[in-house]
């Protein structure tokens, strides 16, 4: 077990400076010159070229990379925004905790609500229950998330002002941000647990359990739902990497100023340290969720965990 | 519905309170603290000083004399205000942005004012007096000894001779630099400022927010201690930062020793709005009481909401389109120019691409500027007369040119009214709608275009800025200068000559002769300039219109709370 996972974390390394290079190469040709975009249109030459040099922007394509990638190998440098000459990653850290918020307030909702919306609709199965939920699941998916978002804002927001319409400054801001990037995945929580649960609802063992006598909610919950679990963990696992790097738009639309909207400002202002800090630092987010989804899949079920199990402890 | 909403607000509330207990807290670290406002004491108030030395004023400058003081009283003391665009820092002369200007404006003071009521009237501030040299060429001003800076120490002469240094050093201030030649202490307080050439709106210039005063010892102590100073402020300003949270907001605390009065409302919180939908909703919803940014077409609708008022500004641009003078078809070309002069209607690009909101302008300088030309008359809209120019211009079936604009949609809507237009006549365009920084560097650095949509800029009101840099052959090649390759000289003779002209009738006068030449060579085709419109609330008073954009809470106080 130890030994995969620093196999995987060892991984990273090239997984990581993969993806600096093919930023840094996407926004080195990408047209446009962060100096000029700083100063602004009015600037002189001389004065935009005296921030070029200053940024070190005029050195060459392999020249630059080398030297970023160089900082950060050697002194853990990630740079400086060319926008507000703040470190890297003061900048990141700044924004990721209201991503991180926004992140987690959708995986409990979509994960909450998911479960016990697709164990409804796996016990009810071709009932009214059923069909609305599926019709409910089918809106959630189809929907994209700024119209959403914008139905929600005018609905609970503008119409009957329980809500604010935009910002961070307090838990209510995170109620329709987190409900909005909430909704594709609660969907599709909902059919993947109502799909497990139906599969495994048909076991013998459960069967056995009702033939037994042992009370309902008893089956459902201590017997068919600890085995229908596996691939709903495996679905919040890789949810949660996605709301991490997925909630760009909704941080647009609900203007909140996590790590989306800082890629976003940065982008626009060409702040390539800023761009691929942000990219590097979801990404290797991302691989530990699903390193660490991984961990808890051979927790819960002994097969996958005796994968793991060395030659070595086999013959002891 | 009451307890509904209170059901609603709870139900959906409950599911949030695991996931932000789990992570709670965390702003902490997101803020940034600004330098420690201290607390000064000033003897004489602004307008004590004002009175003293209005007369003075008012004789150096343009001025009448004006109240240029901080607010009366107020029924509340807070406001918050709302932008779609963030400063990317807020150190004077770094970030062109309007909005980043604004919030400099509101931290910094510059030697000399603009009165809250009228931007084109020139107040004391730092500098309580000042007088010209008879041949206009030096400037002497006396600077006050009982100003303080928001950490309690004294603002010097040294001070402002450091910040002139600075300010000349940054890339905002590039063309407005090269008119101070050189500053010094001349003794008792006084400073000297030598112009490189007799400029009237020299004021104007001392007065803008790229102008601002900046404590040296704190400059210097950011410096050695490698704090950011584009994140922290201490100026003499009328507020002072208490927070940054960057994407979020700003919070700040008025400065009640500030020399032009205690503003009436004490805190001010400035929030980013995601984008013009949201802003303007914020607002309607009360979320913020003034909102900078509203989209056209959001117009119509917080126009009609009583509880808020719509201040429109001229805004401080007017769009032009630009034909290539350099190279290409339009060069050496009058008649194909001015084919494409005939072929335009302004009114219809003023409605099909800006919603109505503005006017069209015939004349290159945006009305409220000194040097507007009242009554110019530009070429009439004639579609007959310009399909004759396109035959004496050598195209009679017609040419096929690009037309490069930049994708933001107030340049790229008109524009396609705009290929539309000269479609009838046939000058078929091929519309590029670019990114803005392709845009800039292909139309205004390499002048790699035939035809653009794009705008002029003036920072201070004054004509100056604006026609030099459109005009004058030394500026071709400069962003948003002589993108269009104007060379004459007789035309960069009489720009000298207006520029150093200290009679403001002559510079009237030749800024109409070169409006004139303008139109007869058909070198920019002026088209409309539209409103900066503010959306406050009706109970806010003391908000004027300042077509550059630098609003200031400290001239504002509620009616009602």
């Amino acid at each position: 077990m130890y030994r995969m996972i620093i196999k995987r974390l060892i991984m990273l390394i090239p997984v990581l400076l993969g993806i600096s290079f093919i930023l840094f190469t996407i926004m080195y040709f990408t047209p446009g010159d962060a100096a000029r975009l700083l100063l602004g249109d009015s600037a002189s030459e001389e004065a935009v070229e005296a921030l070029r040099e200053q940024l070190g922007l005029n050195g060459g394509f392999f020249e630059r990379y080398f030297d970023y990638i160089g900082n950060i190998i050697l002194h853990g440098d990630f740079g400086i925004s060319y926008r507000t000459r703040n470190p890297v990653f003061t900048e990141v850290f700044t924004r990721f905790h209201y991503t991180l918020r926004l992140a987690l307030t959708a995986i409990i909702i979509s994960s909450v609500l998911g479960v016990l919306f697709g164990i409804l609709s796996a016990v009810r199965q071709y009932s009214i229950a059923d069909n609305v939920i599926t019709a409910v699941t089918l809106f959630l998916t189809s929907m994209p998330d700024f119209w959403l978002g914008m139905m929600l804002i005018i609905i609970f927001a503008v119409n009957l002002k329980v809500l604010p319409i935009s910002g961070a400054s307090s838990w209510e801001c995170f109620i329709l941000p987190g409900f909005t990037a909430a909704a594709n995945y609660l969907a599709n929580t909902i059919r993947m647990t109502r799909s497990s649960m139906l599969e495994t609802i048909r076991m013998d063992y459960v069967r056995t359990a009702r033939a037994k006598g042992v009370p309902e909610k008893k089956v459902i919950f201590g017997h068919t739902l600890k085995n229908a679990l596996m691939p709903i963990v495996t679905l919040v696992g890789v949810n949660m990497g996605w709301q991490l790097g997925g909630t760009i738009i909704i941080e647009q639309v609900f203007g909140i100023p996590g790590i989306g909207s800082l890629m976003i400002q940065s982008i626009r202002m060409k702040d390539t340290p800023v761009v691929i800090g942000c990219i590097m630092f979801i990404a290797f987010l991302s691989s530990l969720i699903n390193l660490a989804t991984d961990i808890i899949y051979a927790y819960i079920d002994p097969r996958i965990r005796a994968q793991y199990v060395t030659k070595k402890a086999v013959k002891a | 519905m009451k307890k509904f909403k209170k059901f609603v607000a709870s139900a959906l509330a409950a599911v949030m309170v695991l996931g932000l207990a789990a992570c709670g807290g965390g702003g902490g670290t997101s803020e940034t603290q600004a330098g420690s406002g201290g607390t000064a004491e000033t003897e004489t108030t602004a307008n004590e000083i004002l009175t003293q030395e209005t007369a003075a004023a008012a004789d150096t400058s343009d001025g009448t004399a004006v109240d240029s003081g901080a607010a009366k009283e107020s029924a509340k003391d807070s406001i918050i205000m709302g932008y779609t665009a963030e400063p990317n820092n807020i150190n004077p002369g770094a970030d062109s942005k309007t909005n980043a200007q604004m919030v400099v404006a509101m931290f910094h003071d510059g030697l000399v004012g603009k009165a809250p009521e009228d931007q084109s009237v020139i107040v004391p501030s730092i500098s309580d007096t000042w007088e010209f040299s008879e041949d206009g060429t030096e400037l002497t001003m006396h600077i006050r000894d009982d100003i303080k800076f928001h950490d309690g120490t004294p603002l010097t002469v040294e001070d402002v001779l450091f910040s002139l240094d600075y300010a000349v050093s940054q890339g905002l201030n590039a063309s407005s630099a090269s008119v101070l030649k050189s500053w010094e202490d001349v003794g008792d307080n006084n400073i000297k400022i030598t112009l490189s050439y007799p400029y009237k709106p020299v004021l104007q210039i001392l007065a803008t927010p790229g102008y601002s005063i900046i404590s040296k010892a704190f400059y210097e102590q950011c410096e050695a201690d490698g704090t950011n100073f584009g994140m922290v402020e201490n100026g003499t300003g009328a507020y002072t930062l208490e927070s940054w949270t960057t994407g979020d907001r700003m919070v700040l605390k008025a400065y009640d020793d500030w020399h032009r009065g205690a503003p009436a409302i004490k805190d001010v919180e400035i929030r980013v709005c995601s984008d013009e939908t949201s802003g303007a909703l914020m607002v309607e919803n009360g979320e913020i009481d003034f909102f900078i940014g509203m989209n056209n077409a959001d117009r119509d609708r917080l126009a009609a909401n009583e509880n808020l008022e719509l201040v429109d500004a001229y805004s401080a641009g007017t769009y032009i389109i630009c034909m290539n003078l350099q190279e290409g078809p339009f060069a050496d070309n009058l008649a194909l120019r001015e084919a494409v002069a005939y072929a335009i209607n302004r009114e219809e690009i003023l409605l099909g691409g800006m919603n109505g909101v503005g006017s069209v302008t015939p004349g290159p300088i945006t009305p409220g500027y000194f040097g507007y030309v009242e009554g110019f008359e530009p070429y009439p809209y004639d579609p007959e007369k310009a399909k004759e120019k396109m035959i004496e211009a050598g195209y009679p079936d017609g040419i096929d040119i690009e037309f490069k604009v930049a994708s933001d949609s107030w340049y790229s809507l008109p524009a396609q009214v705009i290929v539309e237009q000269l479609r009838q006549v046939g000058i078929r365009c091929d519309l590029q709608i670019m990114e803005r920084a392709p845009f800039l560097e292909e139309t205004q650095e390499q002048l790699d275009y035939e035809m653009c949509y794009y705008i002029t800029w003036g920072d201070f009101p004054d004509a100056d800025p604006v026609m030099w840099g459109k005009f004058h052959s030394e500026c071709i090649g400069q962003p948003m200068m002589n993108f269009g390759g104007v060379n004459d000289p007789e035309v960069d003779e009489l720009l000298l000559k207006a520029r150093t002209s200290l009679d403001d009738q002559e510079r009237l006068d030749l800024y109409a002769e070169l409006a004139e030449m303008n139109k007869e060579n058909v070198w920019y085709l002026m088209v409309l300039t539209t409103y900066n419109a503010v959306v406050i609330n009706k109970d806010i008073e003391g908000v004027t219109p300042i077509p550059a954009g630098y609003y200031n809470p400290a001239f504002y106080y509620w009616v009602e709370a």
